[in-house]
């Protein structure tokens, strides 16, 4: 496709935008971001780690935040499903929720 | 875009792909299928300026930085990193004065200091994918320069920004751009000057393998500024894969309409072609750099004419080169001011060095301007490995001279180093230590000038070769004080009388270590220096290493027996000092 224009440039960055924006959050200081290190107990299977972590990520894309970093840690001493340490621009929470839906009813308290 | 939780940055830069990073994606690609994992991928990226260290994996957003890396790593790094999100621990950094092991990037002493500009995208995108280069806002600078401004616009704003030639001469960017802008001509033409030679240097060749696109786009910007439509870039034939991805890049703006006839519908039109040189150093110099392009032999030619005037075919032409290029479309994008607070009063902006030598941390690093030599070597390189101590620093390749501790802590700009008796050069930065002997060093780099030279002026093609003898028959202890002192003189005669800049630097390197070590020439003068080495006989157990070792056989002895080295006989290269593995082999 040839490029004429400042909006078919604009488009493609739309596009690609989510490749690239993964490496830019996670370069960024914790100064910087909200950081989320998921702690998930040894039982649970990689699926449901890995769809726990796209809710979350689903949860801040609805709410337009694209300065958070979900890291995922493995923690035989979670005390839930799913313990949630949470770093808000220095500010800190932990959620320890069993399933997904009790951590974004969590996650709404915190940021709206 | 499919969503991914995970993202494996894997170098693809020639020193990690000679390490087998190319399988390493590879396997983790072969891996991530076979264990049906589709929110985790891989991308090949450009150099991450950390050679010593590769290959390199890089797990984002997590930022966790895995060094020395093998295809047999893979399979932990899928089980244990994205499967139980626990990292590799025995891939770990680990920090060569704390000893501790680095989880996040940030933490890393090498990167610390370092302002990336010029490197910015190098070790984050694929080289090989204009869209990630567009998400950076990649041909944005393009953009706006074309619908913009005029071209006396963009040289102004080069002019400003202050940036100076990265090849070595620091000669202003945007003045050199209004020279050739100010020449009425029917063609113009803008040449990217990739010929990098200094050995150990490879900031180029990263930048070319690492962000091409940004190359492309520059050159285009200096087009319009300087009313050329044709770029040509110079590349050494011995840079395959920094061709390989120029020219896909060269590619893909084009199909794009990047590159090519009304650019943005701007009616500017500019394409870029490749030249590929044959590795000479001299064609670094621009004149001998179109010269060769023409099809002539690699020689300088005297200025004026400047390549300004007459260049290329005899049409005015503005020769950059890469590092420079690296720079405006950031320039472009953030505005001079912005460009201008970083660096000294007089050389704004960043400088990318190749460190290499007796550091601990070996690789690329880009430091504003006015950093110090004692913060590149002992920060951001790790110090001197072993506790070993510290004796000196190359800086400028073959051109350059030797800084010796007493001026370690000079903030670095083009006119700082050139007043302690070094250059910036292109940015080759070798680190000595107490072990080096700074007559060899001298003859090492003066062997490659000497080779290099292009023969055209007699001063450059005779004086240095005589110059070479003299050293020669310096470290074959058959000189003396009287002969060193002839040896000097006819250094400045060759910086006096040589025709271009090759020749007229040759003698640095020789200069700059009888200034600062006169007393290891007078060692040698006097023949006062042991030329061979020895062993201890209390120490040596007679494994017979050193005799398998030694080239000139000269070292003899039976097994489980005190071996002898013929002192006479010996030549010094160290080749048994290198496989003693009982330090019985006694340096001369």
């Amino acid at each position: 496709m040839r490029i004429s224009n400042i909006n078919q440039l604009n488009q493609i960055k739309e596009k690609f935008f989510s490749e690239v924006h993964m490496r830019e959050v996670g370069e960024m200081r914790d100064s910087e971001i909200i950081n989320i290190y998921v702690l998930a107990v040894k039982e649970l299977n990689y699926e449901a780690i890995s769809e726990f972590i796209r809710k979350v990520y689903g949860y801040f894309e609805e709410m337009k935040m694209d300065k958070v970093k979900v890291i995922y840690k493995g923690d035989e001493n979670a005390e839930a499903g799913f313990d949630l340490k949470i770093s808000n621009f220095g500010e800190e929470f932990v959620i320890s929720k069993t399933n997904v839906d009790e951590v974004t009813n969590e996650l709404r308290k915190i940021f709206g | 875009m499919s969503y991914k939780r995970l993202q494996f940055l894997v170098c693809k830069g020639t020193g990690c792909v000679a390490s087998e990073s190319a399988e390493i994606i590879d396997r983790l690609n072969e891996l991530l299928k076979e264990k049906n994992i589709d929110d985790v991928s891989v991308v090949p990226t450009g150099c991450f300026g950390f050679c010593g260290e590769g290959p390199i994996v890089k797990v984002q957003p997590d930022n966790v930085f895995y060094v020395k890396v093998k295809v047999s790593d893979c399979e932990d790094l899928i089980n244990q990193h994205v499967l139980k999100g626990v990292y590799v621990d025995r891939l770990l950094y680990v920090d060569p004065v704390k000893k501790e092991k680095i989880t996040n990037h940030h933490d890393m002493q090498f990167y610390e200091k370092q302002t990336r500009i010029a490197l910015q995208n190098c070790g984050k995108l694929n080289p090989e994918c204009i869209d990630e280069y567009i998400v950076e806002d990649g041909y944005k600078a393009l953009h706006k320069v074309l619908t913009e401004m005029t071209p006396e616009e963009v040289v102004s704003e080069i002019k400003k920004s202050g940036l100076r030639g990265r090849g070595g001469g620091g000669f202003p960017t945007g003045l050199k751009w209004e020279l050739t802008a100010k020449e009425k001509s029917d063609e113009k033409y803008i040449f990217c000057n990739a010929d990098e030679g200094d050995p150990g240097a490879f900031m180029d060749r990263s930048i070319l393998e690492g962000d091409p696109h940004c190359i492309v786009e520059a050159m285009a910007i200096g087009g319009y500024a300087t009313g050329a439509n044709t770029g040509i870039v110079y590349i050494r034939a011995e840079y395959p894969l920094a061709i390989q991805r120029l020219q896909k890049a060269v590619d893909q703006a084009r199909e794009r309409g990047l590159l090519g006839k009304n650019i943005f519908d701007s009616g500017f039109d500019f394409d870029i072609h490749l030249k590929l040189g044959a590795g000479a150093f001299v064609c670094g110099e621009e004149t001998a750099l179109i010269h060769s392009v023409e099809g002539s032999r690699g020689e300088p030619t005297s200025k004026p004419p400047f390549p300004s005037q007459r260049g290329y075919l005899g049409k005015p032409t503005t020769v950059n080169n890469v590092e420079t290029f690296a720079n405006i479309p950031k320039i472009i994008l953030k505005g001079a001011d912005w460009f201008g607070t970083m660096g000294t009063e007089k050389s704004k902006g960043t400088k990318v060095f190749a460190l290499a030598g007796k550091v601990n941390n070996v690789g690329l690093v880009e430091v504003p301007m006015g950093i110090t030599l004692r913060e590149i070597v002992y920060e951001i390189g790790g110090g001197i490995p072993d506790g070993k101590d510290f004796k000196a620093v190359q800086i400028g390749g073959p051109s350059g001279g030797v800084v010796t501790e007493l001026d370690l802590d000079t903030p670095i700009d083009y006119e700082n180093l050139k007043a302690i008796g070094a250059m910036m050069g292109s940015g080759g930065l070798i680190v000595m230590d107490e072990d080096n002997d700074m007559v060899q060093i001298a003859k090492f780099y003066l062997e490659f000038t000497q080779e290099e030279s292009c023969g055209k002026c007699t001063p450059c093609r005779v004086g240095t070769k005589r110059l070479l003898e003299m050293l020669e028959d310096l470290v074959n202890l058959e000189s003396s004080p009287e002969k060193v002192a002839v040896m000097e003189d006819l250094c400045h005669t060759i910086i006096d009388s040589a025709a271009c800049g090759l020749g007229q630097t040759a003698p640095n390197p020789v200069l700059s270590t009888l200034k600062h070590f006169k007393n290891e020439y007078d060692k040698y003068a006097n023949k006062e220096i042991k030329k061979s080495y020895s062993i201890l006989a209390d120490k040596c157990i007679g494994c017979t290493r050193c005799v398998r070792a030694c080239p000139v056989s000269c070292i003899s002895g039976k097994v489980k027996e005190v071996h002898v080295i013929d002192e006479d006989n010996c030549i010094g290269c160290g080749a048994c000092y290198g496989v003693c593995k009982f330090n019985a082999i006694v340096k001369p």
